[in-house]
C-alpha cells in the first residue's frame, strides 16, 4: 500500500443561517470551500489480517493482550483516561467490553499516571487517600466490603482477582488462572 | 566444593545464612512463601526437621506491598484480646496503615509448621518497612533472591521510541469507512446540517454542482410528523463529499432508502452536524 496521505480541509466561509428564512434559493446559501492539504506520512507496520472488521482481530490479538500492556490499551482512552466510543474505533463488542475491564484495572494498579480526569485549580482533597499499591483489582474499591465471616472450606466465600472475561486468554506456563482465591 | 578441605565443606553445608528479599510491588503470600521455604531449611538437601538448618531471612520495603484483587478492602484480620467482648476485626488496609509488618509478619507465620520450632524460626525473620537496614544485620547478608512477581511498566517508563515502534491499531477516518471504500485511501467526509426553507423544495432530486463539492438536496425524506396526517417533506441535511469515484452507487441510494436513517443505515457512514458560522 502507497504512504498514506492526510487530508484536511479548511473551512473559509459561508453564510449563517437561521430558522425559518425565507426566499432565497439553495445555491447563494451554501457557498463552502474548503480547500485540503495532503500531507505525505509513512507507511506504517501493516496488520496480518487486514480484512477483519475488529482492530485487535486485524492484528491477530484476540486473547493475547492483559493489563499489562499499556501501549496497546493507551490507544483506546482519551487523555481523561475515559474509553472512547466503539463506533469511533471500530471494537467488536466482547473485544471493548475486555479493553475496558483492562483499562479499568491497569487505572487501579497505577499503569496509566498521566490519563487521570483535570481537578480544578487549587482543589485539596478532604482525606488524603492511603496509597496501597493493588494489581488485578475486579470491583471498584468502595464498592468492595469486608468479609468478616470467611466460612469453611466447603462453604468459603473467595476473593475475586481478575476477571472471567480474560479466562481465555493464552497461557503459556502450565499452571491455571484462578479467578477465585 | 570437593577441592576445599573437610572443615571448609562442613562449614559450607552447615552454615546459617542470610537471605534479602524485596517485597516492593510483590503480592505478601508469595514472599511469605520464600521466607518459609528457608526459615525451614527445606531448599537444602541435608533438611531434617530435627537439626535446625534454617537459615535467617531480611525482608524489605514491606511497606510497598501490592495485594491483587480487593484483597486490601475484603481480606480481614481478626484477634480476639482474651477479655469478654475482645474480638477484634480489622481489613489488611487498616491493618497495614496501623503496622506496616503485620502483614508479612503474620503470612510467615500461618506458613510456618505448627510445632515449637515455629517461634525460633520467627525469631530468625526480620522485617522492615522500608529500605533502611541495621549495620550489623547488612553485614551479614550473602544472597538476594530474586522477586517472584514481575513488576509491570508505567506508560511513563517507556520511552518515546518505544511508544512510537508499537503499531497503530485503528485509525480515526478509515475506519469509519471502510465499508465503503475499495481501497484505504482516507476520505474525508463531512457532513453539513442545514435547515433549508420548505417553500422552496421542488419535487424531484437535485443535485447542485459547486466547484468540486457535490451538495446534495433530497426530498427522498419524508417524515410523518404525529399530529398531522399530511407527509410533509424535511430537508435537513445536505452533504458534502470529497472523492472520486466511490459514491457511484449514491443517487440511487438516496433514492431507495425512505427515510434518513435507512440511508445511514445504507450508506454505513459516520455523518456529523457541523455548525455553520
Amino acid at each position: 500500500m502507497a504512504a498514506r496521505s492526510l487530508l484536511r480541509s479548511i473551512w473559509t466561509s459561508f453564510a449563517g443561517l437561521k430558522q425559518g428564512f425565507t426566499g432565497t434559493s439553495v445555491n447563494s446559501l451554501l457557498r463552502v470551500n474548503i480547500e485540503g492539504q495532503i500531507i505525505e506520512i509513512p507507511a506504517g507496520p501493516q496488520p496480518p489480517n487486514p480484512t477483519a472488521k475488529c482492530p485487535i482481530y486485524r492484528w491477530n490479538l484476540q486473547h493475547k493482550y492483559n493489563y499489562t500492556d499499556v501501549l496497546l490499551l493507551s490507544q483506546f482512552i482519551t487523555s481523561d483516561g475515559g474509553m472512547l466510543p466503539r463506533r469511533i474505533t471500530g471494537l467488536c463488542l466482547e473485544e471493548h467490553r475486555k479493553i475496558a475491564i483492562c483499562v479499568q484495572m491497569a487505572h487501579r494498579a497505577g499503569l496509566l499516571p498521566d490519563h487521570k480526569p483535570k481537578l480544578p485549580e487549587g482543589h485539596v482533597p478532604k482525606r488524603p487517600k492511603p496509597q496501597l499499591n493493588r494489581y488485578l483489582t475486579r470491583w471498584s474499591i468502595d464498592s468492595v466490603k469486608p468479609i468478616y465471616k470467611r466460612g469453611l472450606k466447603w462453604c468459603k466465600k473467595r476473593m475475586d482477582v481478575g476477571h472471567p472475561a480474560l479466562r481465555n486468554n493464552v497461557r503459556y506456563g502450565v499452571k491455571p488462572l484462578y479467578i477465585k482465591h | 566444593m570437593s577441592s576445599f578441605s573437610r572443615s571448609a565443606q562442613q562449614w559450607a553445608t552447615f552454615a546459617r545464612s542470610w537471605f534479602l528479599i524485596d517485597a516492593r510491588m510483590q503480592p505478601p503470600g508469595k514472599i511469605a512463601t520464600m521466607c518459609s521455604v528457608r526459615l525451614q531449611g527445606k531448599h537444602k538437601p541435608i533438611y531434617h526437621a530435627l537439626s535446625d538448618c534454617g537459615d535467617h531471612v531480611v525482608v524489605i520495603n514491606t511497606k510497598h506491598i501490592a495485594f491483587s484483587g480487593n484483597k486490601w478492602e475484603q481480606k480481614v484480620y481478626s484477634s480476639h484480646t482474651g477479655f469478654p467482648g475482645g474480638f477484634k476485626q480489622v481489613t489488611a488496609a487498616q491493618l497495614h496503615l496501623k503496622d506496616p509488618k503485620a502483614i508479612v509478619r503474620l503470612a510467615v507465620y500461618g506458613m510456618l509448621p505448627r510445632n515449637l520450632h515455629r517461634r525460633t524460626m520467627m525469631q530468625r525473620l526480620h522485617i522492615f518497612p522500608e529500605d533502611e537496614l541495621p549495620d550489623d544485620i547488612r553485614a551479614n547478608l550473602t544472597e538476594e533472591l530474586p522477586q517472584p512477581r514481575e513488576i509491570p511498566r508505567k506508560l511513563s517508563e517507556y520511552t518515546q521510541e518505544e511508544i512510537d515502534a508499537f503499531p497503530r491499531l485503528w485509525i480515526p477516518y478509515v475506519a469509519a469507512s471502510r465499508h465503503l471504500l475499495k481501497t484505504e485511501f482516507p476520505l474525508t467526509i463531512t457532513a453539513l446540517s442545514v435547515l433549508l426553507p420548505l417553500n422552496n423544495v421542488s419535487s424531484g432530486d437535485e443535485r447542485h454542482f459547486d466547484s468540486c463539492h457535490w451538495y446534495l438536496c433530497t426530498t427522498s425524506f419524508w417524515f410523518k410528523p404525529k399530529k398531522f396526517k399530511i407527509r410533509t417533506p424535511i430537508i435537513e441535511r445536505c452533504f458534502s463529499i470529497k472523492g472520486v469515484g466511490l459514491w457511484d452507487n449514491f443517487d440511487s441510494e438516496i433514492k431507495r432508502s425512505k427515510s434518513l436513517s435507512a440511508f445511514r443505515r445504507n450508506a454505513k457512514i459516520i455523518m456529523r452536524p457541523y455548525d455553520i458560522e
